[in-house]
């Protein structure tokens, strides 16, 4: 499962993006480029991130995680990014607020249930300093893959033990 | 059983990823309850369904049943408050 939604060519580093819009735009027109999803999903996330943000207030960093819905998916993946400078996301469940997102994680989905028991680890990871220290001194697409996987694999197999 | 339900705006990553936690955390308590991630857009259908309804957007009206914070099960910030409520509300 990891390997299936994790891989080096969807982890950006440095990117360079204007605002949260720039970014959903520029990562869906890649995607869709990739066959990865239908060109419907740029609006479907552009939308849903207006209407329901993604911006967590994590400690240490805070995190974005935009998202569409399912039926704009055609093949499922996790897009991780660094910007070159933090990006301003709307916080969840908030009516103003604002997070300056250090890591983006673009959810491309379409059945939450078979991927469950990595989202929630990734989840957990965003919360554990260590790990989010360790992806940030990551200096490689390489590396950020590695940290991931140390941090994300161990806790599926926390959860499949279960 | 007691149900709770938690609702995000495509019932797809978000709810999922806060019901499973909740989940857990429940059973770790030992307390019984189903929890089900379900759609911002038939929330008005499950709210009558369940005892407590865990928001992970920002919610434009009132319910009949208790609201706790999603975001704190997202964020850890403020969690073991919320999960203490959600005890309490399921006793």
């Amino acid at each position: 499962m990891f390997k299936q939604l994790f891989n080096e060519s969807l982890v950006f580093l440095n990117y360079d993006v204007e605002n949260a819009e720039d970014f959903i735009y520029k990562m869906s027109l890649y995607l869709q480029e990739k066959g990865m999803v239908l060109p419907t999903y740029v609006d479907a996330v552009l939308n849903r991130e207006k209407v329901f943000p993604t911006g967590l207030p994590t400690i240490p960093f805070p995190v974005a995680i935009p998202h569409g819905d399912p039926e704009h998916v055609i093949r499922p993946c996790i897009v991780v990014a660094k910007p070159r400078v933090a990006i301003e996301f709307g916080e969840m469940a908030s009516i103003n607020g604002k997070v300056k997102a250090r890591y983006i994680f673009m959810l491309v989905i379409k059945k939450a249930e078979d991927q469950i028991v990595l989202l929630q680890s990734m989840i957990d990871m965003f919360m554990n300093k260590e790990a989010m220290y360790r992806l940030d001194e990551a200096k490689t697409k390489k590396e950020i893959i590695e940290v991931l996987s140390s941090y994300l694999l161990e806790n599926k197999k926390k959860g499949e033990s279960e | 059983m007691k149900r709770v339900i938690v609702a995000c705006g495509s019932g797809v990553a978000t709810s999922q990823m806060v019901a499973s936690k909740v989940s857990r955390l429940l059973r770790d308590k030992k307390v019984n309850a189903v929890v089900d991630a379900v759609d911002i857009k038939s929330i008005d259908t499950h709210i009558k369904q369940c005892d407590v309804y865990i928001a992970i957007t920002a919610p434009t009206k009132e319910y009949p049943v208790p609201i706790l914070n999603g975001i704190a099960f997202l964020t850890g910030i403020g969690m073991e408050k919320e999960l203490d409520k959600l005890i309490n509300y399921l006793k």
